[in-house]
């Protein structure tokens, strides 16, 4: 390709790969330390389970890194996530799998686009709005579950979730796929241009002729699609679902989409990162677990690992604008 | 002017990197009157004070306040002196009262906790509203009060810190005529008091009617002094601008002014013009100039419906026909764009390549089947783009960022070029670059017009309107005051009509 042999470019992406390459190291000294300390770490059993835990995480990061690059946030994929798996899960029992499936996956973009509307045209914080959706979709998934767990699922819908291909786990590769879709819509499309234009600077895409409310909306629909889906993988991998699940869900992928490297404050961000984000929370629980540390202490030392990246990044940009 | 001056500054010279600011100048201010700072922009008025109030140390020369040498490193320093400035733009927090904004972090206080003495304060406060008969209570919020009352609480605020000297920065540039009475009428109270008042200004009628004497910087130099019972309007645009020549017209060369394009009527901005209208004709260059405050700012952005903007009135023709231009899509799709005055934060995004900031308006024409880019072509087109405006870059894929400010500048350019737009209304195209990227910014200018793009160039630089243009309007308050063409078109009259807001006399 013509873009390789620009000497600018090539600096350019190396310059980019530098960051990925960081990520990729800081995740390697990780690994290494690991399977020094946990000897079961590497093997091949915790690994595909491993995979398998985090496909939910994985799916729904890879929608906030879209939004957040759009320089939104959504707090709410959490409860949507419980919301779409509790109504797949009763309809299921009426209608079919197929059905249920489609209809639940609406909710996500309904829910992302009244979101998005709420914060665009009334000028709110979408921090503060999907506050208020998190606690409504919450709210409904517990009507729709009536409180009980439910369980009792389709077998052929169950297979999606505990099925392995070449002995990975099925849901690890749907998140795979679903990064993949990701990263083409963001570095391939005029959408994803847009996303990145809006997120940079709003005015100087208003004013480039792009609707920066009708592109937020968008992202904001993408990730509670992505909510969506990602409540109906973890119902067809754990085969019933109550109405608390995956709460706090929504601050351990932002703190993933953050600690691979996208900007708070939107316009940055590679949303292949986001993968290696995620990896490296989901390694330190599986590391506290397996290292049969107190599991209370896991959320002070996610919290601490977020602290460290984010003033990582801080620090590099300070010193890379001398 | 008999009697010791309480400001005395002799040969004040500075210079920043190779520009010599200051070449030297003596200026006084004696207790108790108004003295006026004038002169463009760049003449060194605000170096001058700048150096007043401490905030630069003089390469060179004295000062001494009430007779004693003062050297001043920092504004507490300048303030424990009496020397207090008001800054142009209004400084105050709008959601607390005006008792609070006034003693701002000079609060009356009690016991070793600084427990303020809320009645002490409110009475402080009413006895200096009093004594300048300002209309309003010391409990009332600052977001509450008119624009005047606003900047008429900045200033007490200034004197409340038993100010000697006070430096008045463009104290009415954001205010409407009538508010301009009551600011002026202020100043005249203080002086009355016995304060020492500078007073940067470039409104001259302003000039005249306050000020006890006026000072003319040019160049860093001084260009003239003296009591302003001795002097006229005329005499002091004349030393503003000095004895040069006009510079050569290059005006019109190669081009056809072709039919009226873009009709703007009746167009008001709060805060911007007030019912300014103009019409913009195919190959021609149009200016349009006024001071800082005559709404110069908020034209270019209200035509093409800048979200920052609330256009209160006005309508739009292009070809005779009915425009509606919602938001910048509207106009866009018109084919009239907006080159903004702030690159950095209104026009380039810094940290993307050449190739996708030229491309952001018009990426739909990149995009195949399902929104695919083609991005061999995006590139091409940053390649393209180098090559034709001679932007200095290593490549497309540098970022933006990375230019200098006239390559940045050219980015901009090639970017609004590439939508082949109708009207090209630029904002202060020049702003902020060196003299070589001016002339070749000032040739793309020609170029464009001499396509048959109708360009809309709105600037404070005198010098482009007379080397570029073929009309030129002057705003003053909003208002266009001047329509000038052909040899009208010359610094003298430029500058009269946006000082005076009346039109030079032929």
């Amino acid at each position: 390709m013509m873009m390789m042999s620009d000497p600018a470019r090539r600096r350019e992406l190396l310059l980019q790969s530098y960051g990925l390459l960081q990520a990729l190291a800081v995740l390697a000294v990780l690994v290494v330390v690991m399977s020094i300390l946990s000897p079961r770490f590497l093997s091949w059993i915790n690994i595909s389970n491993l995979m398998g835990q985090m496909a939910v995480n994985l799916i729904v990061a890879a929608g906030m890194t879209i939004v957040m690059i759009s320089g939104e946030f959504d707090i709410s994929v959490g409860s949507v996530v419980a919301l779409a798996a509790a109504v797949s899960a009763a309809l299921m029992q009426q209608m079919g799998v197929v059905p249920a499936v489609l209809l639940s996956l609406l909710i996500g973009p309904a829910i992302g686009f009244f979101n998005g509307v709420i914060t665009t045209k009334g000028r709110i914080p979408s921090f503060i709005v999907t506050l208020g959706t998190l606690m409504m979709a919450r709210s409904l998934a517990f009507v729709v579950t009536g409180g009980q767990v439910i369980s009792n699922l389709p077998e052929e819908f169950k297979a999606i979730g505990q099925g392995r291909l070449f002995n990975v786990p099925i849901p690890f590769l749907i998140a795979l796929l679903c990064f993949a879709v990701g990263w083409f819509v963001l570095a391939r499309t005029a959408f994803g241009k847009r996303v990145y234009a809006v997120g940079a600077n709003r005015m100087v895409a208003t004013l480039s002729g792009i609707h920066a409310d009708r592109v937020k909306i968008q992202c904001m629909m993408i990730v509670g699609f992505t909510a969506a889906f990602a409540g109906n993988i973890l119902l067809a991998r754990i085969g019933a679902i109550q109405a608390d699940t995956a709460r706090g869900l929504e601050f351990e992928v932002i703190a993933a989409v953050v600690i691979g490297g996208t900007s708070l404050y939107g316009g940055q961000g590679n949303i292949l990162r986001t993968i290696i984000g995620v990896i490296i929370i989901a390694l330190i629980r599986n590391f506290l677990n397996l290292s049969r540390i107190d599991i209370f202490w896991q959320d002070f030392a996610t919290g601490a690992i977020i602290i460290a990246a984010v003033l990582l990044d801080a620090l590099q940009k300070r010193v890379g604008q001398r | 002017m008999a009697g010791e001056p309480l400001l005395a500054c002799r040969g004040i010279a500075k210079a920043f990197g190779g520009v010599q600011a200051l070449r030297g100048v003596d200026f006084d201010v004696h207790a108790g009157r108004v003295h006026a700072l004038v002169g463009e922009n760049g003449a060194g008025k605000s170096t001058l004070t700048k150096i007043i109030a401490g905030l630069y140390p003089a390469d060179a020369g004295t000062m001494h306040l009430a007779g004693e040498p003062l050297a001043v490193t920092d504004t507490a320093a300048a303030l424990g002196r009496g020397i207090v400035t008001v800054h142009q733009d209004v400084n105050l927090i709008l959601t607390q009262t005006v008792a609070e904004n006034v003693f701002l972090a000079n609060e009356p206080t009690t016991g070793p906790f600084g427990i303020i003495r809320g009645r002490e304060l409110r009475r402080r406060t009413a006895e200096l509203l009093d004594r300048y008969a300002i209309a309003c209570t010391p409990d009332t919020l600052v977001a509450e009060l008119p624009n005047d009352q606003r900047k008429m609480v900045q200033i007490l605020k200034a004197i409340s810190r038993e100010a000697r000297l006070l430096l008045l920065d463009e104290p009415t540039s954001s205010l409407t005529e009538t508010e301009v009475r009551m600011v002026l009428r202020l100043i005249r109270e203080l002086a009355g008091q016995g304060v020492g008042i500078v007073f940067i200004s470039h409104y001259l009628t302003e000039v005249f009617e306050v000020a006890d004497a006026i000072t003319v910087l040019r160049d860093g130099a001084l260009a003239l002094a003296g009591e302003r019972a001795d002097l006229t309007l005329p005499d002091v645009v004349a030393a503003m601008i000095g004895r040069e020549l006009d510079h050569q017209h290059e005006r019109g060369a190669g081009r056809v002014i072709g039919a009226p394009l873009l009709e703007v009527a009746g167009l008001s901005v709060r805060g911007g013009p007030r019912d300014v209208a103009f019409t913009l004709h195919a190959g021609e260059i149009l200016g349009v100039t006024g001071l800082t405050g005559s709404g110069l700012d908020a034209l270019g952005k209200a035509i093409v419906a800048s979200p920052d903007t609330r256009r209160e009135a006005g309508t739009l023709r292009l070809e005779g026909r009915p425009l509606q231009v919602a938001t910048p899509r509207d106009a866009l799709d018109a084919g009239i764009v907006l080159l903004t005055n702030d690159r950095l934060r209104e026009g380039l995004l810094p940290e993307s390549p050449i190739w996708e900031n030229v491309t952001l308006p018009v990426l739909g024409r990149f995009a195949g089947t399902g929104g695919i880019l083609d991005l061999e072509a995006m590139l091409a087109a940053g390649r393209d783009a180098i090559k034709k405006l001679t932007i200095r870059a290593p490549g497309p894929t540098t970022l933006a960022r990375a230019l200098s400010g006239g390559n940045q500048q050219k980015v901009l350019f090639a970017k609004w070029l590439a939508t082949e737009p109708r009207v090209f209304i630029m904002d202060e195209p020049t702003i902020g670059i060196d003299v070589g990227s001016k002339a070749e910014i000032r040739a793309i200018v020609r170029e464009t017009a001499a396509a048959g793009v109708g360009v809309l160039l709105i600037t404070a630089e005198i010098d482009e309107l007379t080397s570029l243009c073929d009309r030129v309007l002057v705003m003053f308050r909003g208002r266009i005051v001047a329509d000038l063409t052909g040899d009208a078109i010359e610094r003298g009259a430029i500058l009269h009509a946006s000082v005076s807001g009346a039109r030079a006399a032929a």
